[in-house]
């Protein structure tokens, strides 16, 4: 078996939806196609400002201006956001020149905000499932099968509980590594969403278990589901 | 269109560059088809709005020429104040009067009243073309302008896109005889154009949006519950905000008029060097304080009928200032505060037109209106009265926080630069740094503010305050 590892912090549904579509239509087959979201980063309703460029083909631009809903001024600054790198990553400059002059910036601006906590949306259940459905369908449709790991945030404790049970019935498999009920706070990062070294090694090796075990044995079927 | 985004650069070069191949009928038609398709960016059918508002007062300032019966003319008058004020008012304030009407029914024990609320998307620019249309009636009517011949001449007024969202408010007077005119292209104002819309671009992108960052993080809570420290990022961090975003669009504006060789009224001249809150507002938005001087304050009576008349036509002024930018209780207040303020300023002064002082007492004047109007800014930032209340109650409780330091060094990094800019400016009396330098010293503080812009501009682009309203 042979692992892909994409890893882009700050991603949201939207920009794997893309990225996924785009990656199949560049020829890419996967078996098993595993997508880490964060409850708050699924329901997000935008694009990740490196995603132009990184993740977006041109030709999807129209159908990320019409799915968010952008005017012609967002649309126009997404394209050349796909042209130029310069111009996308013009926010990641920013953030390295500012840390570079104000003390203790990452403390005042933390990248992402534990009080961003769209889960307490009633609808967050809908529209998890209709999110990892289309997801599901997209995978199927070239042949993969679609995982999802949701890691824990203190913010939405309940809410990684409701996203897997939205998972359940999108028909995708879900992988909860760490129970966020039972992660302390002192595993947190300041910025009370990111964890720690501590909490990180809890949660890297919970995640290779739980992989080994889901993954591994989803492949080996999969490819004896094949020879036969 | 944002004057920040690189669409518009685009739109703007095209603009320029086909504008000047043209011959003067040929480049008013252009422009007013480029305008329209600037304004219709956002949305067509905002167009038929503007369009229907502006057939309608050029028809009306025709029956109002001076020759003409009186009492018809005032009726003709009467008739395009009501068109105007309806339209800026169903468009703007008809949801905010009906929720205030339900909620005074409320107090009274009156519940459940089927008021009609109406979706309506606020057309960019309103407030600021309404003011325009307004002006043109009521100078014709009073003889001061002709009336335009022209439908196309007077369109492109309204319409001239680089004042049409934000302003600053034309009058009649002074941009009709541009357009009717033929245009040159001069090096100098061209270039000087080019100069504005760079000073324009740091304000806003570099200074407001970064200000911004500590506006939203003190108002929206992330810094921690308010308390005098907090309070101070705040309001300090959204004045420079405002100011940055404002003047910035004004530069910008004024700096696209020139390149298509037209003169925009000065809008802001150091506005945070004021030593009253009466001198603030002849240094701030200036084009907006003329207008309610001309067309509100001065018909009310002005300073003409005693002292306390006096006061009451301030305050009445400054409410409808207040109002003027947006449909909320929090302006309302905002601009109650300005006109009380004032009036205890014409007051102590004695109503003397020179209310600047000179001497030591000069920044302590300057440092107490500063800190006035930054507190009135919480009501103008606050998105209801009881938030600005609860967030400037916040001022009695002294809790210091390691982030605050940070937050304080954030703010003067950004804000310092326009303060000394603003300072050079005052005693120079050019419109930009540098104004006078040779092209040579120009180009290159051009060249270093598009390394600033490159280096501290971010992608949050966030609109315009005042397209709001």
């Amino acid at each position: 078996m042979r692992i892909y590892p994409i890893f882009l912090e700050g991603t949201g549904y939207y920009d794997w939806l893309y990225g996924l579509r785009r990656l199949f239509r560049q020829g890419a087959r996967p078996q098993v196609v595993v997508v880490g979201l964060e409850v708050n980063s699924a329901l997000v309703h935008g694009v990740w400002e490196e995603s132009p460029m990184l993740l977006l083909d041109a030709k999807d631009i129209l159908d990320v201006a019409s799915d968010l809903g952008l005017d012609h001024t967002a649309a126009s600054n997404v394209l050349l956001s796909h042209v130029s790198a310069f111009w996308g990553m013009r926010t990641f400059f920013r953030r390295r020149v500012l840390r570079s002059l104000v003390p203790h910036y990452e403390d005042l601006f933390p990248f992402v905000r534990s009080d961003q906590n769209a889960s307490q949306d009633p609808e967050l259940e809908a529209m998890l499932k209709s999110r990892l459905e289309s997801l599901r369908e997209l995978c199927a449709k070239h042949g993969a099968k679609l995982m999802v790991v949701i890691p824990p945030t203190p913010s939405s404790e309940t809410a990684v509980h409701r996203m897997a049970l939205a998972a359940q019935r999108a028909g995708v498999d879900a992988l909860v590594p760490i129970d966020p009920t039972v992660l302390p706070e002192s595993f947190y990062l300041r910025d009370r969403v990111h964890l720690n070294p501590e909490g990180a090694v809890r949660f890297t090796s919970a995640l290779a278990d739980d992989l080994s075990k889901k993954v591994v044995t989803d492949h080996s079927s999969l490819t004896q589901q094949s020879r036969l | 269109m944002l004057f920040d985004s690189p669409i518009y650069v685009v739109f703007l070069v095209l603009v320029v560059l086909a504008y000047w191949r043209l011959s003067h009928r040929t480049q008013n038609v252009f422009l007013l088809l480029a305008s329209y398709f600037f304004y219709g960016w956002w949305d067509w059918r905002f167009l038929a709005l503007m369009i229907g508002g502006t057939a309608a007062d050029f028809f009306i300032a025709r029956n109002l020429v001076p020759g003409r019966p009186k009492s018809n003319r005032k009726k003709w008058l009467v008739l395009s104040l009501i068109l105007n004020f309806t339209i800026l008012g169903v468009f703007k304030y008809f949801n905010f009067f009906a929720d205030s009407l339900a909620a005074a029914l409320n107090l009274f024990g009156i519940h459940h009243v089927p008021l009609p609320l109406i979706r309506i998307i606020l057309p960019p620019g309103i407030s600021f073309y309404t003011f325009e249309e307004v002006a043109y009636v009521v100078d014709v009517y009073k003889g001061k302008v002709e009336p335009s011949k022209s439908f196309l001449d007077y369109s492109l007024f309204i319409s001239l896109f680089p004042h049409l969202i934000a302003g600053p408010i034309q009058r009649p007077g002074s941009l009709l005889p541009q357009i009717q005119k033929e245009r040159s292209l001069d090096g100098d104002r061209f270039f000087d154009g080019l100069m504005l819309i760079f000073s324009g671009l740091i304000r806003k992108c570099v200074i407001a949006d970064n200000c911004a960052l500590l506006a939203n993080a003190a108002f929206g809570g992330q810094l921690g519950p308010p308390n005098f420290w907090v309070v101070l990022i705040g309001v300090w961090a959204f004045a420079w905000q405002v100011y940055g975003d404002f003047s910035g669009y004004t530069d910008i504006a004024r700096g696209s008029a020139q390149l298509l060789g037209f003169h925009f009224v000065i809008n802001f001249h150091q506005p945070y060097l004021s030593q009253s809150l009466q001198e603030f507002w002849r240094r701030w938005h200036i084009s907006l304080s003329t207008w309610l001087r001309d067309y509100v304050y001065i018909p009310l009576g002005g300073s003409r009928c005693g002292n306390w008349n006096t006061y009451q036509n301030l305050f009445i002024t400054m409410l409808l200032a207040g109002l003027w930018h947006g449909a909320n209780w929090t302006y309302v207040v905002f601009g109650a505060i300005h006109g009380v303020v004032m009036s205890v300023e014409r007051f102590l002064y004695g109503g003397k037109p020179s209310d600047r002082a000179t001497g030591w007492v000069v920044w302590p004047r300057r440092i107490v209106t500063f800190n006035i109007l930054c507190l009135s800014f919480a009501f103008f930032r606050a998105p209801s009265l009881s938030a600005a209340v609860e967030f400037l109650r916040g001022l009695a409780h002294f809790a210091w926080r390691s982030e605050y330091l940070s937050s304080f060094v954030m703010l003067s990094l950004f804000s310092f630069p326009l303060f000394c800019a603003d300072l050079l400016l005052e005693s120079s009396n050019h419109e930009y740094l540098f104004a006078e330098s040779h092209y040579a010293i120009r180009t290159a503080m051009a060249a270093i503010a598009i390394i600033i812009l490159a280096i501290l501009s971010g992608t949050n682009f966030s609109t315009f305050i005042y397209f709001q309203f």
